[in-house]
């Protein structure tokens, strides 16, 4: 019969399914072969300091969700780390020793053990009987045995739990360094590539130009040739692009004023946000902020991000342009009120050749990235759905 | 009488077109596929300017530019890359113009007439 308990258990709890499922089938046994009318399993939830009920078998009555640190009987067994044993002189009453525990209420004996290890605390179990309780000392020490097994495979739970949230993170770690990884080899090809493809293409775009010029202008086939001057024109942009998130291009870093390019890159898309009635916004430091940068790649950064801007403003909007210091950093926002992004695109947008656009490469964000982390700063991304975009651009300031 | 420019390429669709589009211009226009061509072409003939690749297989066009400056000292040389990052590496430092291919040759075209227009 002895035997029978411990076999059992030991096959429930290291069974396969859920902790809790196993945890109860423990539960059951433990109603079923001892003098208790309910046993409660509790698991210390440590992030709020509080016990939860996880098991639950036998009577309902008097059962209690949670028990906070200090609360009731288990809150003394917490704070004495060892075994209460309670008994009370009627069903009726709540208390024991000055300790109110409305869990008691409809028993007259109670025990509760710490499932704990050192000062790692696990759980408890609360065994509960109508009756006084009188537990020879051989049955006792079985459930004692029982108890430490619940405690284990807690304690392998808990192990295993954070085992998995390492693999997660590692494999969120690996994600990251292969897609760094996928752009290394392809800035490596990238310059050799480009260089290939290159002089075929002015080949191609040179003789259609030709073409285009020799053709009468109202001949029929000069559709034709547009079409080829215009994917030559979008395979250069897109080669352009793959050279220039290559690694080969290293950034020659001077200090230079921030406000400065920006207002370059703002006065350049002046005109086209006045034909698609889109307000510019300046905002934030007049006066000069430094950081050390490549200004024609700095240049290149913001004209990616005004114009992915400006392209999701197509009837019209704001354009709102912030520069100013923040502790060690430079900060320029660029906010739109283009709508956002899509809450399943948005997790792509820096990834080279993503695109929703028709006629976009999907390279502005890549390379708008690169730059800036070779600068040693970072983007960052305020998605407003329905409202607008803005991307926050930080680089290291540079003192005076 | 004709100015005479020397384009060196590689790419035999490119020195093609070239050639057609500075005759089209008005020059008379030699080829040559090599750095070695090249300064054998210069030897014998009289060019007036070069228009000349970086990136050739063998002696690439910064040698080429290196050998031509020591023996004509004068002859302005025109140095064309596939992209804008050699600019920082050779800058214009011996070659009187730098210009990034492209299939659209207005702005090769406007550097030759600005050269030889000052001479
Ligand atoms: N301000 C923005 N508002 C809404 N969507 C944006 C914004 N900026 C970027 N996106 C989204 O991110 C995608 C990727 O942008 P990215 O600049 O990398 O490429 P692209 O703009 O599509 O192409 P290209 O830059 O060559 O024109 C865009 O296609 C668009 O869906
Ligand atoms: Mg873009």
């Amino acid at each position: 019969m002895e035997y029978d308990i411990l076999a059992k258990v030991t096959g429930f709890l290291y069974s396969p399914g859920s902790l809790g499922k196993n945890l109860s089938k423990v539960a059951r046994l433990i109603v079923d072969s001892f003098p208790f009318d309910q046993c409660a399993i509790y698991l210390w939830d440590e992030e709020h300091r509080l016990f939860r009920l996880k098991a639950l078998q036998g009577v309902q009555k008097g059962s209690v969700e949670t028990y906070r640190e200090k609360e009731g009987i288990p809150g003394l067994v917490k704070k004495q780390r060892a075994v209460v044993e309670v008994h009370t002189p009627s069903q009726d009453d709540v208390s024991w020793e000055g300790v109110e525990d409305r869990g008691l209420f409809g028993f007259r004996s109670a025990v509760v053990y710490p499932l704990r290890e050192g000062h790692r605390w696990h759980g408890m179990v609360y065994l509960k009987s109508s009756k006084r309780l009188n537990l020879p000392a051989r049955k006792r020490r079985i459930l004692e045995f029982l108890i430490f097994q619940v405690s284990c495979v807690l304690k392998y739970n808990k192990m295993f739990r954070n085992l998995r949230k390492a693999y997660e993170e590692l494999k969120k770690m690996q994600a990251q360094v292969l897609i760094a990884e996928r752009l290394l080899p392809l800035g490596e090809m990238a310059a050799t590539l480009a260089h290939e493809i290159k002089n075929p293409l002015i080949s191609i775009g040179g003789f259609a130009g030709r073409l285009a010029r020799k053709l009468p202008h109202d001949s029929p086939y000069m559709p034709y040739v547009k079409n080829i001057l215009n994917e030559v024109e979008r395979l250069d942009e897109i080669m352009k692009g793959i050279v220039s998130i290559s690694k080969r291009e290293e950034p020659k870093f001077y200090r230079e004023d921030i406000n400065s390019i920006v207002n370059e890159s703002l006065d350049f898309f002046n005109e086209v946000c006045r034909i698609h009635d889109i307000k510019m916004i300046k905002r934030g430091d007049r006066e000069p902020i430094y950081a050390m940068v490549d200004r024609a790649q700095l240049r290149v950064a913001f004209d990616n991000l005004i114009s992915n801007a400006i392209q999701s403003m197509e009837k019209g909007g704001i354009l709102k342009i912030n520069t100013y210091k923040k502790d060690r950093w430079v900060v320029v926002e660029i906010s739109d009120s283009g709508g956002g992004i899509e809450p399943g695109v948005e997790k792509n947008i820096f990834n080279p050749f993503f695109t929703t656009k028709e006629d976009g490469t999907g390279l502005g964000l890549a390379i708008t990235n690169t730059i800036v982390k070779k600068h040693g700063g970072r983007i960052d991304l305020k998605n407003e759905i329905g409202v607008g975009a803005t991307f926050s651009v930080r680089l290291p300031h540079h003192k005076p | 009488m004709k100015k005479r420019i020397l384009v060196v390429d590689d790419e035999e669709g490119l020195r093609f077109l070239y050639k057609e589009e500075l005759e089209d211009e008005g020059y008379s226009v030699e080829l040559a596929a090599s750095g070695e061509e090249a300064l054998q072409k210069l030897e014998k003939d009289s060019i007036d300017l070069v228009v000349l690749d970086i990136k050739m297989p063998g002696m690439d066009g910064v040698e080429v530019l290196r050998l031509v400056k020591q023996k004509w000292k004068d002859l302005p040389v025109i140095l064309c890359t596939a992209y804008p990052h050699y600019k920082h590496e050779f800058g214009s430092w011996a070659s009187d113009a730098y210009i990034v291919k492209s299939s659209d040759l207005t702005e090769l075209k406007d550097t030759i007439k600005d050269i030889l227009g000052k001479r």
